[in-house]
Parts: structure tokens; C-alpha cells; sequence
């Protein structure tokens, strides 16, 4: 994989196809013939919908040559991680035995509301088994590859979206988000991704993981397909007036676990934004209730499933969602007694402060070979903790951005900025300005 | 994380009695992952604790 060509992005896409410069079909011929070079060496795409595809395509080229308005993605491929119902396809959530699951009847919502602006479905993308992992390194799918050095990895769980976004395979691509699953991938791959407000955008058709902080959305490499692609997805843009003056605050104590490579790489981004410290108070213990919740609805899903036959599961996630099973149901009174207290400190925060920055991960990209990271001297394994600095946000809903940080050298790594709930355009305004400074930007590839 | 023979015991009985049958190869990475969910349970009842709001779990 290498930067030798740096493909457009979704908006020159749909500007040129709009215009009559391009048609849909080549763009769509040119981005299979993109993938079939890279996608043997990251492994990002599990399967390609060419038919599918196709179709799509050429309905967006009849549409313009009708003088209809094929929409604001016109003739814009992207991928979905393997978890989005896609009509006729079995949605394995990357799961080997669901291969043969009976075809999805309908897409999902937000694969839908994809079609009618335009975008062009190419095809499925790697994930962690049911999302559970923060790694992508599957059993039944392989390992998704960083595309910045394929020794590393491309994080998970949406680590195909992230991976084929940065290598340039696709302009955009859909992933989920429960506990990090696209800000760490997006931090480890160098891209930009977007967690909306729990609610905002459809999970219907989406498998599911943990109700209460299932959130799906997109990556993207620039600032402006993220917002071109949440509006469609979230199906409204909200207005954005002049560049409001926000009071930013740098996360700290629980937010502080990173390397020292991290926190040189975020230094300049909280000195534009005359970031003040503050304290988080109880994110610790928001991390581990939505750690706890995560295990106990995961297992209480996949139970039946667990029980009829355990070893069809990937291993790295079986055990988990077993010891999820396990655990009485009277942690789930504390895990709840614990948001609440959370969401009242979050509250009183964002009083003091209108957006919120800290590392997206505490790490850059660990090494496939040994899949784990060193913070405060504690060897974590990666699987289970690359989110740590993520998932405290998940319990609370709000949206959180992330962001791929402007460096020299070394492998990427991201900036989260964090709103009060509804308040997608704060994160945006924040980022339009760092993107214009050029503190943040999509990671080159390697030449 | 070392191996703890009781502890896979006690999580494979705790599997029994809801009906799941752990195999072998499982009752390690099961045990493993119980301890964790413990520690991170601690951590809850500590905030909770510190917050003067332990008690009442059933309410």
C-alpha cells in the first residue's frame, strides 16, 4: 500500500459525476480496480457487491441523463462494516457462522438513506467479531491490516472501514461505535470519524451490540465529506452560522494515560485552542460501566447462541461474552447508579467548557505480533483496552469527533473533541478551524 | 495472567447452573475475563462509595 495516488474525495467525486465529468460506472470501474491492488495486503474489504454496485451506478448515470439529481453523493463509493443489513446478503457481524445466515430482506436504514443520495454500495468490510474488540483480528476473516505499516494494526472494531478509508480504497465507509469502535480505528489509521449523539442516526438493520450505546457512523479522510456524509446519514444538516467563540478544555487524570508520543502530538492542537485543564471527575468508573454493561448485554444477546454451540465463536470474544453471561444481574443497578452520577458531572463540565480534547487512543498503532501497549507502566493488552480513553464518553451519549493529528513522522494518531449532546456543530466548528491551521489532517500514506 | 484452577472450577459451575456447558478449552479465557469484570465491579462500587450512594441496589 503506498501514497502514490491520492484518490478524490467523495465530494470532488459527486462535484465531477454531477457535472457531467465523470460518470458513476468509471468511477466505480476504477475503485475495484483499486482495491483488487491493495485490499490482499490489508484486508479491509471481506466481500465485494459488484452487481449491486453496478447497478447503483448506472442508475446514477441514468438518473443524470435524464436531468434528474442523482443526489448530493452521486456516483460516491464506500463500504460498510460487516454488521449494516445489505438486501440479499447475509450480515455476518463478523461471525464465520453466520456465513450462511438467511439474506438480509431490506438494507439498513442508513445503507438506504445512502442509496438515495446517490452513493454507490461497493461492499463489506472487516470488523471484530460482533464488534466485540478494539483490534480487528478475526478468526474467521483475518487480520485488518494498518495501511500505514502493515505490521501494526488497524484498530478495531470497525478497523476494514477505517483501513480501507485511509489506503484510499474507498472516500468514506460506515462503522459502528459502542465503546470506541471508530474513534480508535480512526486514531490508529489516521482518518476522521464521527460518533454522533446516541439517537441521532438510525441503528435499525444495524446488528446490534449494547442498546443503550450502539451509535453508527462514518469515516471519512477529509473534514467536509464527515459532515457531507453525517448530514445524510442523521438525514438533516444543521446550520452553522459564524465561527463561535468555544471554550475548550483538555481533558485530564483518566484522559492523561497515554504515551509520551501522544501527548507531543496533541500538545500543539491544545495550545491553538487555549485549551484548559479540567478534570472529568469519575470517568474511571464510567469506563468501567460501560465496560461491565458491554460484557453483560453482549453475553445476554448471544446466550441461546453461546449455549447451543460455544466453539463456533471466535475465541478472543466467546470468553468474554461467556463471563458477561456470568456476571449477576445486580451490577447492572450500579453500572446505571454510575452513568447517572457521570452524565450530572458531564453536565456541570460543559458549563465550564464547550468542547471537550483529549487522545483518541492511548497509543499509536501496537504491533500485530504482539497486540498490546504500555501506559503508566502497565502492559495492556490491546483487544480489550485501546479504547480505554474513549469508552468513558459512550456512557454518556454525547458526540465525540475524532481527528488525525497533523505529525512529521510516526505512525497517526487522533484527537477526540467532545460536545454536549445535539451539539454536532461545536465539534465541527473546532475542526474546520484546526483543519484550516493545519493542526489535523488525514495521514499520508507511506511513498 | 496466570492460571487459577479453582477459578475455572467456579466459573464453570456458575456456567452449569444456567444451562451452558463450558468446554475445556474455555473455562482459562472465561476465568481470565470474570476476574477482570471483578475488578472493573470494585471500581463501580468505589465510585458509588465515594459518592455516599452505596446501598440500594434493589431500588
Amino acid at each position: 500500500v503506498n501514497g502514490e495516488v491520492q484518490p478524490d474525495s467523495a465530494l470532488e467525486i459527486a462535484r465531477a459525476v454531477r457535472s457531467g465529468g465523470r460518470s458513476a460506472a468509471s468511477v466505480l470501474t476504477e475503485t475495484f480496480i483499486r482495491i483488487e491492488r491493495a485490499n490482499p495486503c490489508i484486508n479491509a474489504f471481506t466481500r465485494l457487491f459488484r452487481a449491486r454496485a453496478q447497478a447503483e451506478a448506472a442508475e446514477v448515470d441514468a438518473k443524470l441523463a435524464r436531468g434528474e439529481d442523482p443526489g448530493l453523493l452521486a456516483g460516491v463509493p464506500y463500504g460498510v462494516k460487516d454488521l449494516f443489513d445489505v438486501a440479499g446478503e447475509s450480515t455476518t457481524a463478523g461471525s464465520g457462522a453466520r456465513r450462511q445466515a438467511p439474506p438480509a430482506q431490506a438494507d439498513a436504514e442508513v445503507v438506504r438513506r445512502l442509496a438515495a443520495a446517490g452513493a454507490v454500495l461497493v461492499g463489506g468490510l472487516n470488523m471484530d467479531e460482533y464488534a466485540y474488540g478494539f483490534v480487528t483480528v478475526n478468526a474467521a476473516f483475518g487480520t485488518t491490516r494498518n495501511p500505514h505499516d502493515l505490521e501494526r494494526l488497524a484498530g478495531g472494531s470497525s478497523g476494514g472501514a477505517a483501513a480501507a478509508v485511509a489506503a484510499g480504497l474507498v472516500p468514506f465507509a460506515l462503522g459502528s461505535d459502542t465503546n470506541g469502535s471508530i474513534r480508535a480505528p480512526a486514531s490508529l489509521c489516521g482518518v476522521y470519524g464521527l460518533r454522533a449523539t446516541h439517537g441521532r442516526v438510525p441503528v435499525e438493520g444495524a446488528f446490534p451490540f449494547v442498546h443503550n450505546l450502539d451509535v453508527v457512523g462514518p469515516f471519512a479522510r477529509t473534514l467536509a465529506d464527515l459532515e457531507a456524509v453525517d448530514a445524510v446519514l442523521a438525514g438533516r444538516q444543521e446550520g452553522r452560522g459564524p465561527e463561535p467563540q468555544l471554550r475548550i478544555g483538555r481533558l485530564d487524570g483518566w484522559f492523561d494515560q497515554a504515551t509520551e508520543e501522544v501527548h507531543e502530538a496533541l500538545r500543539p492542537v491544545a495550545e491553538t485552542l487555549d485549551a484548559h485543564p479540567i478534570r472529568l471527575e469519575r470517568a474511571e468508573a464510567a469506563r468501567s460501566a460501560a465496560f461491565v454493561l458491554t460484557a453483560m448485554e453482549g453475553g445476554a444477546l448471544h446466550f441461546e447462541a453461546l449455549r447451543r454451540d460455544p466453539m463456533a465463536f471466535d475465541p478472543a470474544v466467546r470468553d468474554r461474552l461467556i463471563a458477561g453471561v456470568l456476571t449477576p444481574g445486580v451490577a447492572l443497578s450500579r453500572v446505571e447508579r454510575v452513568r447517572r452520577l457521570f452524565r450530572l458531572e458531564l453536565e456541570r463540565l460543559f458549563e465550564r467548557a464547550d468542547v471537550l480534547i483529549a487522545p483518541a487512543t492511548p497509543c499509536t498503532a501496537p504491533r500485530v505480533a504482539e497486540p498490546e501497549f504500555v501506559v503508566d507502566g502497565r502492559m495492556l493488552p490491546a483487544r480489550a483496552h485501546l479504547g480505554m480513553l474513549a469508552q468513558p464518553l459512550s456512557l454518556a451519549g454525547i458526540p465525540v469527533l475524532t481527528a488525525p493529528l497533523r505529525r512529521s513522522g510516526g505512525m497517526p494518531v487522533g484527537v477526540q473533541l467532545a460536545a454536549p449532546a445535539g451539539r454536532e456543530d461545536r465539534l465541527f466548528a473546532v475542526a474546520e478551524r484546526l483543519e484550516r491551521s493545519g493542526h489535523i489532517a488525514a495521514a499520508s500514506l507511506p511513498t | 495472567m496466570e492460571r487459577s484452577p479453582l477459578a475455572e472450577t467456579q466459573a464453570a459451575a456458575l456456567a452449569a447452573l444456567i444451562g451452558l456447558d463450558l468446554p475445556d478449552a474455555c473455562r482459562a479465557g472465561v476465568a481470565q475475563n470474570l476476574e477482570l469484570l471483578r475488578s472493573h465491579l470494585r471500581r463501580l462500587d468505589e465510585a458509588l462509595d465515594s459518592a455516599g450512594e452505596h446501598g440500594g441496589d434493589a431500588g
